[in-house]
């Protein structure tokens, strides 16, 4: 509440107020989702962290957003190459953050540091081609501006392969340092060589790795004559070797010394260079900054994107003011790709909530959940800037979707108090715009208490002096609609008239319920229609007990209760 | 014989230089293999597997050893240890690192020198860096096995291995020699025979759970034929041992165990497999063996002694019920074999983490040990020297080892001395 009120007062709110309740982001899908798409680069990665659906009030700039979603999506498929190139240039772009402020702060950055702005040049130059071989008209924030100079700058070579290395080109004063060092090395190393082929003819062998050259000890002639030559000095005694090195003579002495100081120089020039090139960065560091941004952007963009190419998704429509939430052919990817890797077909839900409360009746596994989940779904999409996987969807954005669920695991008492602790929390909010999603509430607590607290609730919130919400309700109560003036969609459910059942008598166990769930799959009409608020709830739950094999007698009894029980009550209470 | 040699016939691109133990050596090798491929005019790529620490030995207080990187190779080593070196590098890529010594940088060397080399943390990027290394033109990678020494002679990551081992690595000749062993008897296990059982393995491991291989039933209740692969929820064998070995049942082909093995899963599944051997499943519960009726009758005619032979009269005497009984009477009836064969298979050697003489009980038991992706081991070499009091002969240390590890030539690449009995 506390946040909400935040919210409010700043008139902006933080994507944390978006998903109202702990668990609703998870139940409806969308971590899931959202997990699936992976921007490639740390730049992207840092702008999907950042990123935040869009709250009521930002309607034309989410309009733009999907628009520009879906005529990328469009455009990738008609021509995937610049997206190849796009992508390929993503997955090797580096993370020049920290080096961008070293230079910023006036430091001289090192050669693996001037690689990483390197890198963001060239990638900036790859995907600014990329960009333009698209043909699309990219918006402003995707802009990225020309670092062709800064490239220049750090890589003169212009070489196929990107690398870094002060090569000489870049000061005349470096490459003479090192002209004169490499001499000294090539004098020095002449020398040395000289004193091996002198102690390789003495001792038949020539000094190896380090100038080194170790001696068995059995071999006492020899040693003696190494201890004898000025050449080599001894530097240790195992139990088995005298190790000698060969000697440096003063010339080579001297050699070792002015190499180490011109090696000093050399240093101290590449340091020149590296100063140079990061002062220059420093100069442009916005430029290059905007450039990482502008990845960043586009890694996110084509992450989202390659997720609603999947699907494939549209853009809905979206109202400025408060109109019926509309969903055509609607269908929840992760519900979809389950049902279907099992051999089934997926039913699409198309529902409009017309009214402030609507209430979804239905058979057990009638999909009535799934409704739910995909409504919630789509909404949670399209304001956090995806496609929505539907063939159409109209509405206005929402403050917040809350999901009320039941948790599974949990049952009684405990479980009861976890919906009521959730809908007070989201009932705080219900002078906002909220999307509330109510499965079954109250089913997990004594039934003639639970309708009334579900009945009393949903009639509350009817009220629009109570609350801004939209409530979409599933229940196996019926008359609940009835009870509070709430719109009724109904699950067809179980088509069962002229159907056979009685294969189904001898079935038993495991093969009932694999060869049940297998022909409610195939018998349930999944799709939704509107019908009058009392409209009664159909009986299939002793149907369903019955495919999946229960006792013969049971049910029959059962459907006696009921038959009696309809004859003993009066009309009333039967529709009420 | 020269170690440079077996390395450029052997035709492998990318070998590890894997120490057993601590200044035994192998940084000795590895300047070894540098100096003589490099002379011999290949270009060479090298980094080291994941280090991370002080720059000191924590050991003996030494700086740590550095490799001579020749011009032309292409290395990876960390920013931080390129400051003040006297090599430098032609930065060609730059990898974010956590860790101490700060970014990894990949670069081929400008001017040659000693310089420290540097890895990857993990073998996935290990592998990755190797086969980098590669594309830029290396004729061979050399890994130095550091700390993490079995990332960097996985199979998945080097194509061959050496091991370096020294007098150093333990106070007991013995007991250095016995780690060898282990060592290059892990990298010699072979590939499951079965193809089918090859191919339902890679599949668990690809899906990181621990699953068996059982011969499956089909719903009309026939003989089991099938092989199939059942997952359990398990993405590792450690801590779910017994769990684990008490899903083996009179049908079960293979383990496939993702990641690590130790020896408490070999116990366990020994004592799975031992069950079995006498006509039953194993109790749920361990510490119930009271029931041991059957004893040592069923074991009778078969060297693994765990399955029923064929030709022992009826259905062997089972006090765990009539579905058991019935389950070992089809296979035995039904089956061609006189007994299934069991395999314990893992990734590839480096996840044993066990000793060669731990795998024993199991084999009597009629269990084999395979990889998926075997290991190779190329050589041998033996460090003779110690700063500590005990020096070996280097021509007596390489024949006594080589003696014992037969097929795999041992070096001394200090003194040349090297020893390879070949066998059959």
């Amino acid at each position: 509440m506390e946040r909400a009120a935040l919210a409010s007062q700043t008139g902006r709110k933080s994507k944390e107020d978006f998903f109202q309740g702990a668990s609703t982001e998870e139940v409806i899908g969308f971590s899931a989702i959202w997990k699936e798409v992976a921007p490639r680069s740390q730049a992207g990665k840092r702008k999907k962290s950042q990123a935040r659906p869009r709250f009521p009030g930002e309607e034309a700039e989410l309009r733009d957003e999907l628009s520009f979603l879906k005529a990328v999506t469009d455009n990738w498929r008609e021509r995937p190459g610049p997206y190849s190139k796009l992508l390929a240039v993503l997955e090797g772009l580096k993370d020049p953050v920290e080096a961008l402020d070293r230079a910023k702060a006036g430091a001289v950055l090192t050669p693996a540091e001037l690689f990483l702005i390197g890198n963001l040049a060239w990638s900036s130059r790859q995907a600014r081609e990329a960009l333009l071989e698209t043909g699309l008209n990219w918006p402003a924030r995707f802009e990225i501006p020309d670092l062709k100079t800064i490239e220049k700058e750090i890589f003169p070579g212009a070489a196929s392969q990107l690398s870094f290395y002060v090569h000489d080109s870049y000061s005349p004063e470096l490459a003479r340092i090192r002209q004169e060092r490499k001499r000294k090395e090539r004098d020095w190393r002449n020398i040395m060589a000289e004193e091996a082929s002198r102690v390789e003819k003495v001792l038949g062998r020539r000094p190896g790795l380090h100038e080194e050259i170790a001696i068995r000890l059995t071999q006492k002639d020899l040693i003696e004559k190494a201890r004898l030559m000025p050449e080599l000095g001894e530097t240790r005694e195992t139990l088995t070797h005298v190790h000698f090195r060969l000697k440096a003579t003063q010339e080579a002495v001297k050699l070792e010394r002015e190499i180490a100081r011109l090696r000093q120089k050399e240093a101290q020039a590449e340091e020149k260079v590296r100063a140079i090139l990061s002062r220059k960065i420093a100069e442009r560091a916005s430029d290059l900054e905007r450039a990482l941004h502008a990845l960043g952007e586009i890694d996110f963009l084509l992450a989202r994107a390659a997720v609603c190419m999947d699907w494939p998704g549209v853009v809905p429509e979206i109202a400025d003011g408060p109109v019926p939430l509309k969903l055509e052919g609607a269908w929840h990817p992760l519900v979809k790709e389950e049902v279907e890797s099992r051999g089934g077909r997926f039913q699409p839900v198309s529902i409009t909530l017309t009214s402030p409360v609507t209430v979804v009746t239905g058979p057990n596994m009638g999909g009535k959940t799934v409704t739910l989940a995909t409504v919630g779904l789509s909404v949670a999409l399209a304001q956090w800037g995806m496609l929505v996987p539907a063939s159409e969807m109209s509405f206005s954005l929402y403050d917040f979707v809350y999901f009320s669920s039941q948790p599974e695991e949990k049952p009684g008492l405990s479980s009861f108090a976890v919906e009521i602790v959730g809908i007070k929390g989201a009932l705080a909010r219900r002078k906002e715009r909220g999307l509330l999603l109510l499965d079954e509430m109250g089913s997990g607590t004594n039934p003639a208490q639970g309708l009334a607290l579900y009945a009393a609730l949903l009639t509350y919130l009817a009220s629009p002096e109570n609350s801004a919400c939209r409530v979409l309700a599933t229940t196996h109560y019926g008359g609940l609609s009835a009870l509070t003036g709430a719109d009724h969609w109904q699950v067809r459910g179980l088509v069962s008239e002229g159907l056979d059942l009685s294969f189904f008598a001898g079935a038993n166990g495991k093969e009932a319920l694999e060869e049940g769930m297998k022909w409610l799959y195939e018998h349930m009409d999944y799709r939704l229609t509107r019908v009058s608020p009392d409209a009664p709830v159909p009986h299939d739950a002793l149907l369903v007990s019955r495919l999946l094999g229960l006792d013969r007698e049971i049910v029959e009894a059962a459907e006696a209760i009921i038959a009696g029980r309809f004859r003993r009550l009066p009309e009333r209470e039967e529709r009420p | 014989m020269d170690l440079a040699d077996v390395v450029v016939e052997s035709g492998a691109r990318s070998i590890a230089i894997v120490g057993t133990a601590k200044n035994v050596g192998k940084t000795v090798t590895l300047n070894y293999l540098v100096g003589e491929l490099s002379s011999r005019g290949y270009t060479l790529g090298l980094l080291s597997s994941g280090r991370d620490g002080e720059r000191v030995d924590v050991l003996t207080g030494e700086p740590k050893p550095q490799v001579y990187l020749p011009r032309g190779s292409w290395v990876a080593t960390a920013e931080a240890l390129l400051e003040g070196a006297s090599i430098s590098l032609e930065v060609v890529d730059v990898w974010e690192r956590p860790g101490v010594f700060g970014r990894l940088v990949l670069g081929r060397v400008v001017e040659p020198g000693l310089a420290e080399l540097m890895g990857p943390r993990s073998s996935r990027q290990l592998a990755s860096a190797v086969k980098k290394f590669l594309a830029y033109g290396a004729d061979i990678v050399l890994v130095d096995g550091a700390l993490d020494r079995r990332a960097a002679a996985s199979p998945l990551v080097t194509e061959a291995c050496i091991f370096a081992t020294g007098a150093s690595s333990a106070d007991d000749l013995n007991s250095m020699v016995d780690t060898l062993e282990s060592l290059v008897w892990a990298w010699s296990l072979p590939q499951p025979e079965d193809v089918l059982v090859a191919k339902l393995g890679a599949r668990a491991i690809e899906k990181e759970r621990v699953a068996l291989v059982k011969l499956g039933r089909s719903a009309r209740g026939e003989a089991p034929v099938r092989p199939v692969l059942v997952s359990t929820e398990y993405p590792t064998a450690l801590s779910y041992e017994e769990d684990i070995a008490q899903e083996i049942d009179e049908n079960t082909l293979a383990l496939i165990v993702p990641g690590s093995v130790d020896r408490v899963l070999l116990q366990e599944v020994t004592a799975s497999l031992a069950h079995l051997g006498e006509g039953r499943r194993r109790p749920i519960r361990a510490g119930t063996d009271a029931a041991t009726r059957s004893g040592d009758r069923s074991r009778e005619g078969t060297k693994s002694g765990w399955t029923q032979p064929p030709g022992t009269d009826g259905a062997p005497d089972t006090p765990d019920g009539i579905g058991e009984n019935s389950l070992v009477a089809d296979r035995t009836a039904s089956s061609a074999r006189e007994r299934l064969p069991f395999y314990l298979v893992m990734r590839d050697p480096s996840c044993a983490m066990f000793r060669r003489e731990h795998a024993v009980p199991l084999e009597r038991m009629g269990g084999q040990l395979r990889v998926l992706e075997p290991g190779r081991v190329l050589a041998v070499t033996i460090n003779p020297c110690s700063s500590g009091e005990m020096v070996y002969e280097p021509r007596k240390l390489v024949r006594y080892i080589g003696e014992k590890i037969k097929s795999v030539p041992v070096f001394d690449v200090v003194s040349g001395e090297w020893f390879w009995e070949e066998v059959a």
